[in-house]
């Protein structure tokens, strides 16, 4: 008896040894900055340090945090707000100072069926004036599942916008007359850029940039202007890519994934024409977002790209070297919760969304800065 | 006694046809998905088709949804659809004296297409058994429920006959 407490107290006092050192060990802390967002989806930074957050139920909203106040952006056109649709993605233009523009994706019902929208509009304080609708994805669907909905502006102020395969849609991500598992590029007036890539199908859609996609909620560049997509793989098989125009992706003709009901959709992984993820994940951990880091804050995270998932709710720290993922942390796990977008802000902080499991008003605002005790 | 085994001759029968309703469904499933993979330059070889299929069958074991908690695979979508759809017109042929073979053969079509029909309520328009989001696809699938409903009645017939058989015997 006296053996079993005398091993019970060494496990007992090394284990919470071991845990205290692990907590004065971790660089960064976690703190909530506000509690209540109805499913969040992302977030961008005006120019004065505002959070600017969509929510897929259709809001968009401005959290101020220094005030740590929230307040409802006005004027935003309605969305269909259904399943896996809604106010997606929201990106300021690089010009931002001067045009006050920013651009919204969103899904919508039309006659055809739904579909993806990009819209801008100028933000004055918080009011949307002047909304012009710039692209409506041709990629009809009666679902409200895989719209993509990310955008990411280039350096020549281009705009890329993620249109994914609309679940029941997925061969057509290999057909170049529709919008169905692309990558499209334009202008951001919305016209067409003379330097898109020319494919050889006649039918190919001049916006097209890239093609064989699956549901891309990923989409950044890295310091040098590297395009990085992410993309939910079926049961298996999510991808990270380098973006290169006019390529094939090769979804569903290969995979690392299989469908739901446990069959192959493909049993190819690899094909001379199509591209190969420089990373994929099996199981699936649902990518949602992600940012490359460059800030001073954390010296020991420079460059290095952080990837957002839902399931079961973490960060992916990755090391990507010569376009190669080098190694992966999982990180921030204690959050306990479907992270939905994660971005660094201006001062070095990265700025997480949580989404609340789906529970209505319960997403979350984190903040991660560095731990100095 | 006789009710006995009029019982285990009709569960014998379904489970017997709905077995082969379920592989034959798998079996559509991955010829649909192969055969879209040849048009686009795909070498499909015998080897391809019988790993596919072997692995098809054996996926089909896990998890497709999740209904009162409990984890249900396509297998037991299939069974549960099919089990509702014969006890249905076994039901109402005890009512409407509806010849046999068509009536059963008519449950199996009916079943498949609840199937569908369930799951894109279930998951907004989502059609989780890939060949049937195209109208020929749909068809086919449900012609097997057709088939399979055939088959069922015949299979039924013939354990009774067997029943009887020994009974004399």
């Amino acid at each position: 008896m006296k053996k079993i407490i005398k091993y019970l107290l060494i496990f007992m006092i090394s284990f919470s040894l071991s845990y205290s050192v692990n907590a004065k060990d971790k660089i960064y802390k976690l703190e909530t900055l506000y509690e209540g967002l109805d499913m969040p989806w992302d977030i961008d930074f005006l120019p004065n340090g505002d959070f600017l957050i969509t929510e897929l139920t259709g809001k968009l909203k401005i959290y101020n945090p220094k005030l740590k106040t929230l307040v409802t952006v006005s004027n935003v056109p309605s969305v269909l707000s259904r399943s896996q649709g809604g106010l997606s993605d929201v990106e300021l233009h690089p010009d931002f100072e001067l045009n006050n523009l920013i651009y919204f994706s969103y899904s919508i019902k039309t006659r055809e069926g739904n579909t993806l929208r990009v819209s801008r509009a100028k933000l004055y304080e918080s009011t949307l004036i002047d909304i012009e609708t710039i692209h409506s994805a041709k990629a009809f669907r009666k679902t409200s599942a895989h719209y993509g909905a990310r955008l990411l502006f280039l350096d020549d102020n281009t705009l890329l916008i993620s249109s994914g395969d609309g679940f029941n849609h997925r061969e057509k991500a290999q057909k170049l007359d529709n919008h169905f598992g692309k990558i499209l590029r334009i202008n951001d007036d919305g016209s067409i850029p003379s330097d898109n890539p020319i494919f050889k199908d006649d039918k190919a859609l001049k916006d097209i940039f890239t093609y064989g996609h699956r549901n891309q909620q990923g989409l950044t560049k890295d310091i040098n202007g590297i395009i990085y997509s992410h993309e939910h793989g079926p049961k298996g098989g999510d991808e990270l890519n380098i973006i290169y125009p006019g390529l094939n992706y090769g979804w569903p003709a290969i995979t690392y994934g299989i469908d739901y009901n446990g069959s192959i959709i493909s049993p190819f992984k690899k094909k001379k024409g199509m591209e190969q993820p420089i990373k994929y994940w099996t199981p699936s951990i649902a990518l949602s977002d992600m940012t490359f880091y460059y800030s001073d804050l954390f010296p020991e995270w420079h460059g290095n790209l952080f990837i957002s998932a839902l399931s079961p709710g973490d960060v992916r720290r990755l090391v990507i070297r010569d376009n190669l993922v080098f190694s992966e942390e999982i990180m921030f796990k204690e959050i306990n919760s479907r992270i939905r977008s994660i971005k660094s802000s201006k001062n070095g902080n990265l700025i997480i969304l949580t989404d609340g499991r789906g529970k209505k008003n319960s997403g979350k605002i984190i903040k991660v800065s560095r731990n100095n005790s | 006694m006789y009710l006995i085994k009029l019982f285990f001759s009709l569960l014998l029968a379904f489970i017997f046809s709905a077995l082969l309703t379920s592989f034959f469904i798998l079996f559509q499933n991955t010829i649909w998905n192969l055969f879209w993979l040849k048009n686009q330059g795909f070498d499909i070889s015998l080897f391809v088709l019988i790993q596919s299929l072997l692995h098809d069958l054996r996926g089909g074991l896990s998890p497709i949804l999740i209904q009162w908690g409990i984890p249900i695979n396509i297998y037991g979508v299939i069974f549960i659809a099919l089990f509702f759809g014969y006890f249905l017109t076994a039901i109402i042929r005890l009512i409407i004296p509806v010849n046999s073979m068509f009536s059963f053969g008519l449950a199996g079509f009916a079943s498949l297409y609840g199937i569908i029909f369930y799951t894109k309520m279930t998951f907004d328009e989502i059609v989780l058994i890939s060949s049937a989001r195209e109208i020929t696809g749909l068809l086919i699938l449900c012609l097997i429920g057709f088939f399979g409903g055939i088959f069922f009645n015949q299979l039924k017939v013939y354990f009774l006959k067997v029943i009887t058989y020994e009974k004399n015997n």
